[in-house]
């Protein structure tokens, strides 16, 4: 019952959204669109259990004043402010409001340097990895200056080189850029394609969980 | 057109937004007390921005506005949330969990087995094939002028595919011909991730330079900028930051990462 029950379930929804393909009739892709409809609704209802287990996790070590839980209150205090501001201003979030101003002046800075941060460890890894032992990792060095090169236009303002620079950026990036990418995803195509064929027949069953 | 006058809310905003740039930056000299700050503030900020946005974006108009519209078929899904949260009501009703992820795992399945096969596989090969006699008549073998469009990109683009795919075939023994051949595709694998890795680090960068504009004023009209004073904000917000980092290392911050490096 308990891994029964679900393993039909997954047969029939899973034959049904394939029978979509098949029968491409309107009244058909209602009812598939209703059911993605639905996922997505499950899928915000699983953010929720992330956010309940987010608080059982750290509000405990709050309250016991485990390490580092000085971090943890802040976290909470920034997570229920911004719930409340975010529920407080409700339709009107995009208007004046604390809500806008959180967003604004705290996650946009944040998110932006956060990822900025990046371009400082990137730039040190690259120093140390990148060096042109063999044929591949030379290939994988050039390509990587050439691009990085001809994105700047100190890169376009070089003699000689300057006029091909961007268009042989251009090139890595349309042909061998493309042709690894298209070969990268036809093999993950493949594994999506071979991998909801076990879902759905029953034989990967992981997602269930154990008993 | 007459300047804009700030509110003052918008300009303790500016420099709030200096001030924990700052705190981020502070990572750079070691893992420290004002970046963990700005850290988790930016981990509870994020997730109630994603969990606001989640609601009001899903859950409101495709599940409560219909169910309020007296649409029965919505309460399916409203069990079926109501059974996600089972494990939380009692551990002997977990199961019931299992019967939301079955349906949504075998939906986004279903989809995927036709829409995968369909959108990425067909459509990725079909248009790997590209027309030679038109490439010839437009550009030649190569044509500098077109990013070096013409035949020998469009034979590039086969063999190079070709080659990538082969290399990821390990079904075949691997005799010399399938070695050099496979040689061949983690070349051009190679020039791919170098590219893409080159673009990365330029997209890094340009966050990088577009937070340096911000802590100089440069990214705001004049006007604004005189009124926040970015300058004056980067200055006494680092100050602050370096002198706070220059305390916490005197009393001994940062010395179990040292221990543990």
């Amino acid at each position: 019952m308990k891994r029964t029950v679900p393993l039909i379930l997954t047969f029939l929804v899973g034959l049904f959204m394939v029978g979509e393909y098949f029968i491409p009739h309107y009244r058909y892709r209602i009812w598939t669109a209703e059911f993605l409809e639905w996922g997505v609704i499950l899928a915000a209802a699983a953010f929720v259990l992330g956010l309940i287990n987010l608080i059982q996790v750290n509000l405990p070590k709050v309250l016991k004043r485990e390490r580092d839980w000085g971090y943890k209150l802040v976290m909470l205090i920034a997570l229920a402010v911004t719930l409340v501001a975010g529920f407080t201003a409700g339709e009107h979030r995009d208007g004046p409001s604390v809500y806008k101003w959180v967003y604004d002046y705290t996650f946009v800075p944040l998110n932006a340097t956060m990822f900025a941060l990046l371009a400082f460890y990137i730039a040190s890894a690259a120093f140390r990895a990148f060096k042109a032992r063999n044929l591949e990792a030379a290939l994988l060095l050039g390509a990587a200056i050439i691009v990085m090169v001809a994105r700047v236009p100190a890169g376009e303002s070089l003699p000689v080189i300057g006029d091909y620079l961007p268009r042989f950026m251009n090139w890595i990036m349309d042909v061998p850029n493309i042709a690894a990418r298209r070969a990268i995803f036809i093999g993950a195509a493949l594994g999506a394609v071979a991998t909801g064929l076990r879902v759905i027949l029953g034989l990967e069953r992981s997602h269930l969980g154990a008993d | 057109m007459e300047p804009s006058v700030l509110s003052s809310l918008d300009i303790a905003g500016a420099w709030v937004s200096i001030a924990l740039t700052l705190g981020i930056f502070s990572f750079l000299y070691a893992d420290n007390p004002v970046y963990k700050l700005a850290e988790h503030l930016f981990l509870g900020i994020s997730i109630g921005i994603s969990m606001t946005e989640m609601y009001y974006g899903v859950v409101r108009p495709n599940l409560i506005d219909k169910l309020a519209a007296g649409n029965v078929l919505s309460v399916v899904p409203l069990v079926m949330c109501a059974m996600l949260f089972a494990r939380l009501a009692s551990k002997k009703l977990g199961w019931l969990a299992r019967i939301p992820i079955a349906f949504i795992v075998a939906a986004y399945a279903g989809v995927k087995l036709t829409g995968e096969a369909n959108g990425n596989l067909m459509t990725q090969v079909a248009q790997s094939m590209p027309n030679l006699a038109e490439l010839w008549r437009d550009h030649g073998i190569w044509d500098w002028s077109a990013d070096g469009a013409g035949v020998f990109s469009g034979i590039f683009l086969v063999v190079g595919l070709s080659a990538c795919l082969l290399h990821f075939y390990f079904s075949a023994r691997q005799g010399p011909t399938m070695r050099g051949i496979s040689r061949f595709g983690v070349l051009v694998l190679m020039l791919s991730f170098g590219a893409s890795f080159g673009y990365t680090v330029m997209g890094r960068i340009s966050l990088a330079i577009g937070r340096a504009q911000e802590l100089l004023g440069l990214d705001k009209p004049a006007e604004e900028a005189a009124q926040i004073h970015p300058q004056l904000a980067s200055v006494v917000c680092g100050v602050l930051v370096i002198a706070f980092l220059v305390v916490w290392r005197l009393r001994g911050g940062g010395a179990e990462q040292e221990e543990a490096a």
